[in-house]
């Protein structure tokens, strides 16, 4: 019977049979207990306090929106009014939170945190609505998530700063409008499509953050293990951030998890080795891909021969559900051109035979 | 007076049935929707001092606010044995800025309205007894 260790969120499940590479006894990390997730933790929360940067200063990376939001936070500022509505899009661990805790921060304002699903009615959105300051920075996490009547709600405190009350019921009925505070409201969402064409369009302000180069990862490494107080080196940190998937979230989780290693097998301080064996202890390898994400190229490669596969075909023999494939898997690995999407079903592609080491079909020996 | 009557009668119900305190705090509060006559949904969520303004520019009726204050300090006592804290004080302060916008006794805190409150407020209306 498969026995599992478990390290701060983290499971190692050992093979049930078969070669450690691969095939039945591969061992399998569920999405929810990846360490390579991109999806936020409780572990990340502790974290999160002590490393968020609060000032554009401090916040490293995302150049262009950094110097947009620079400029629009001192425009704001010297008029003395509100910031226009922004909106914080792109894939999970990239910061969006921290930059709105980042840009209230600069305005001197306190800001009010909630998200999408927290608001399930109307009511709650006019509770927080009316209990805001003049100036205050309302965030909501996930606001493709909000439901439409709440949203009917948002519009006129978002264009008027009011919230409009029916009054009255049938041809009686009539509308009394409540005055709101001036205030500055930060969406983030990782789903932009999902997003209402009404809401979007009452942002005036719209950036995508995008994934986050070795070199600004290595940097935001450093800054990390400074504040943590671990020693680590510029290799050690350009190791830790080729194998982040871009994300700072991830790249912060695995310094932790390096530090840990380095304390237990090592002298404590982190180069390139001490980083590369702790990764690669962990399952993560130099791509910055899991167990899971290895055996999807196996199975493509070798099991599939390179062949196009179904998506529900890959799920089935990954013994995962298919939503859960398409959703958290594969995006990773397609950014990274290692399968791609044609009409046939999902296939490798050579720099995924290159990763695993194998002969692509067809090709010269 | 039939409103009055009939926010009465859903207390009443409320009071008398053998319910769980969430399942009586949610059937004071759809009593309580009933009264206001206005998007409930969006005001019950308002900030007490935002409530009680948008009751009295409404034009509320000042008797039926009687029976509110106190119907909605009956709600939060339900709300806090139903474990919901911050919905309890919500409603309890919603209830008080609605009683100080319109000159009328505030709930006392931890005063428990009873069914002899609301039917000695029907008798000085003079709408006890009424079908």
């Amino acid at each position: 019977m498969a026995e599992g260790i478990q390290i701060e969120g983290m499971v190692f499940e050992a093979p049930s049979g078969g070669s450690a590479s691969g095939g039945a006894g591969f061992a399998q990390q569920t999405p929810r207990e990846r360490v390579v997730s991109s999806d936020l933790t409780e572990d990340d929360l502790a974290l999160d306090r002590s490393l968020r940067p609060k000032y554009l200063d401090d916040y490293l990376g995302q150049t262009r929106v950094k110097d947009s939001l620079s400029i629009l936070i001192q425009a704001a500022k010297q008029r003395g009014e509100c910031m226009d509505h922004v909106l914080f899009s792109g894939p999970p661990g990239l910061g969006k939170t921290t930059l709105a805790t980042v840009v209230a921060n600069e305005l001197g304002a306190n800001i009010r945190t909630t998200s999408g699903p927290a608001i399930a009615r109307p009511g709650d959105l006019a509770a927080i609505l009316t209990n805001l300051e003049e100036g205050d920075v309302l965030f909501i996490d996930e606001i493709h998530r909000l439901n439409r009547q709440v949203e009917e709600v948002l519009y006129p405190a978002l264009e008027d700063c009011v919230l409009d009350i029916v009054v009255g019921k049938g041809p009686a009925a009539r509308s009394i409008r409540l005055d709101l505070p001036h205030f500055t409201l930060i969406g983030a969402t990782t789903r932009t499509g999902l997003l209402t064409g009404p809401l979007r369009d009452r942002f005036g302000i719209v950036f995508r953050l995008d994934y986050y180069t070795p070199e600004e990862l290595a940097d935001i490494v450093k800054r990390s293990a400074g504040i943590l107080d671990v020693a680590v080196d510029e290799e050690g940190a350009i190791e830790i951030a080729r194998r982040s998937r871009g994300t700072p979230r991830l790249a912060n989780r695995l310094l932790k998890r390096v530090r840990d290693w380095a304390q237990v097998r090592g002298n404590g301080d982190i180069d390139e080795d001490t980083a590369a064996a702790a990764l690669s202890f962990f399952e993560v390898d130099s791509l910055g891909l899991d167990g899971l994400d290895n055996k999807i190229l196996e199975l493509l490669c070798d099991s599939f021969a390179g062949r196009p596969v179904g998506l529900t075909t890959l799920a089935s023999a990954l013994s995962e559900d298919p939503g859960t494939v398409e959703d958290v898997y594969e995006p990773f690995l397609i950014q990274q051109g290692l399968i791609m999407r044609t009409p046939k079903g999902r296939q490798a592609t050579a720099r995924a035979f290159d990763h695993l080491g194998l002969k692509m079909p067809g090709t010269e020996a | 007076m039939r409103l009055i009557w009939q926010f009465v009668e859903a207390m009443r119900r409320t009071v008398e049935k053998d319910d769980d305190p969430d399942a009586k705090a949610a059937s004071v509060e759809d009593a309580i929707a009933n009264a206001l006559e206005m998007d409930a949904n969006v005001v019950l969520g308002l900030a007490p001092e935002s409530f009680a303004g948008i009751l009295s520019v409404s034009g509320t009726d000042p008797h039926v606010v009687e029976y509110l204050v106190r119907g909605m300090a009956l709600e939060s006592y339900y709300l806090e044995q139903a474990g919901k804290q911050q919905a309890a004080q919500l409603r309890f302060d919603q209830a008080c800025a609605l009683a100080a916008a319109y000159g009328i006794e505030a709930p006392a805190a931890g005063e428990i309205p009873v069914m002899n409150d609301f039917d000695e407020m029907l008798e000085a209306d003079g709408i006890a007894g009424e079908e």
